[in-house]
């Protein structure tokens, strides 16, 4: 039951309280209780937790009413405060209130404004619960709602992903290739079954999320006949097996470093993809020795992939998201030049907030 | 620009608060408008609905402060209000304060004490804000 403390070192306040007022019908919720002086009184607010509304008498022995009401607000905000003042003692009033009493009475005690002023303080805390409440049940539906926008964005990662290595099989089978065909298409569904498996969760391990991605690079080597090469480096001190991210930010990058770098140039193509830490952020760099973005450009526009660049507008937003931050630094591209300025491939930084838990924060 | 309201009918209330006031860090992001009596303090309070906070003498011509604070009210449950009383007035304060006054200060005005009342009820006026805010998220969100 929510109580309301008394403190108060003249003996006839509880005598008054009890008898008059602890029967009224707006207290039927409440329960008194007592304190004679400061030092007791902040005891009490440390043993009950519930303790909604304080009358607070300001000449006390060894804490006195002032210095309670402070005490009080460090303990516990949601007290609503009255003080207990003698007559006319404006300046004691004043400071109370500055320091943030909810409102006092003058000694003796006018029953009826003692009355009128605890019903309009059970009122306020009331108003106060009801908001503290609203901001529960707020904060409820913002992650829902968060989580609701991250599923879309699986959602919308998956199918694009899956058309690529469809459209690749079906090169396959066009070429007559059915070995290769047959293959491509038993890596794939693996490669499936853990991206179903994994975006089911909001986040998985490291570990998984390369071991996926190992998937993925395997088949898109085996379809460009090994023209290029990859390598995942990662520092053995990283525990990949206990940092957890959002599952399948790597993959998109990595699939437009090959085909918009790697697919178009001549010679051996290299895809790194190196890792490093930095507090709770993990910082993955993929880099491809590809033509470019600008010349990648050149043959977008004339191919069907067209569309292709959602992948990285999906990836940006999941990490913003994931990152609950805007940060323009969480994710950039950068082209990279040879020594006489010409272009040399493309290189993406992610920092990704991992959590060592594997649980949403 | 958010305003507070300071309906008295001495005017040389209003000089000081300009004077005192104005170059004030807390108040950059507020406008004080002034009335001298209350039936101009609720024209005002009709033209102006950014009103947040209104500091009412209690005694006015035409209506006073008791009877304007019970109008604010019943009729702006975000304002809050800050009654300005003598010093010895006890009977009108309590009447003010359970009649709904978020405070009071006592004439002659203490500026300090003034600048202190403004700035607790400028967050509780923050806060109510806020907490309205919220709950007009949450309606969306639902």
């Amino acid at each position: 039951m929510p109580k309301i403390l008394v403190a108060d070192d003249e003996e006839d306040q509880e005598e008054l309280i009890t008898q008059r007022f602890a029967h009224k019908d707006y207290l039927r919720d409440y329960e008194f209780i007592f304190a004679r002086d400061g030092l007791q009184a902040l005891q009490l607010v440390k043993e009950h937790p519930d303790i909604e509304l304080a009358l607070l008498d300001i000449n006390m022995p060894h804490m006195d009413g002032l210095t309670l009401l402070e005490n009080i607000k460090l303990i516990n905000p949601t007290i609503r405060a009255i003080m207990l003042s003698a007559y006319g003692d404006m300046s004691n009033i004043r400071s109370a209130m500055n320091k943030g009493a909810f409102d006092f009475l003058n000694k003796p005690i006018d029953t009826n404004d003692l009355g009128i002023t605890i019903k309009k303080t059970i009122e306020e805390v009331k108003r106060l619960k009801e908001a503290a409440r609203a901001l529960h049940e707020n904060l409820l539906l913002r992650q829902k709602a968060s989580d609701l926008e991250m599923q879309a964005l699986r959602a919308q990662m998956n199918p694009h992903f899956i058309f690529n290595c469809l459209s690749s099989i079906n090169r396959f089978i066009l070429k007559h290739e059915s070995e290769a065909a047959s293959d491509y298409l038993t890596k794939f569904s693996k490669l499936i079954r853990m991206v179903l498996n994994n975006s089911k969760s909001s986040s998985i391990s490291l570990a998984e999320e390369l071991e996926m991605l190992r998937h993925y690079l395997d088949l898109e080597k085996l379809r460009f006949q090994n023209s290029f090469d990859y390598k995942i480096n990662v520092p053995d001190h990283l525990d990949t097996s206990y940092m957890f991210i959002p599952p399948l930010l790597l993959q998109p990058i990595a699939e437009n470093a090959i085909w918009h770098g790697l697919m178009h140039k001549e010679g051996s193509g290299v895809l790194d993809i190196h890792f490093d830490i930095q507090n709770s952020y993990l910082n993955c760099y993929i880099t491809d020795n590809g033509v470019g973005r600008q010349k990648a450009e050149t043959y977008k526009s004339k191919s069907v992939e067209k569309q292709k660049s959602l992948g990285t507008q999906i990836t940006a937003e999941r990490i913003a998201l994931n990152n609950k931050d805007d940060n323009a630094g969480d994710f950039t591209i950068e082209d990279l030049v040879d020594g006489g300025g010409l272009a040399a491939g493309t290189k993406v930084t992610l920092r990704i907030k991992y959590n060592r838990n594997g649980l949403e924060d | 620009m958010p305003k507070i309201l300071v309906v008295d009918d001495e005017k040389s209330h209003e000089d000081l608060i300009t004077q005192r006031f104005t170059q004030k860090d807390f108040l950059r992001n507020h406008e004080f408008i002034f009335a001298l009596d209350g039936l101009k303090a609720l024209q005002l309070i009709n033209e102006h609905p950014d009103i947040e906070i209104a500091l009412l003498d209690i005694n006015m011509p035409e209506m006073d402060g008791l009877t304007l604070l019970e109008k604010i009210r019943d009729t702006k449950p975000l304002m809050r209000v800050i009654m300005l009383s003598a010093y010895s007035d006890m009977g009108n304060i309590r009447a003010a304060m359970n009649l709904g006054a978020y405070d009071f200060v006592t004439k002659p005005i203490d500026m300090k004490d003034l600048e202190l009342t403004i700035k607790r009820t400028m967050e509780e006026v923050r806060q109510l804000k806020e907490s309205l805010g919220i709950q007009n998220e949450s309606h969306i969100l639902k």
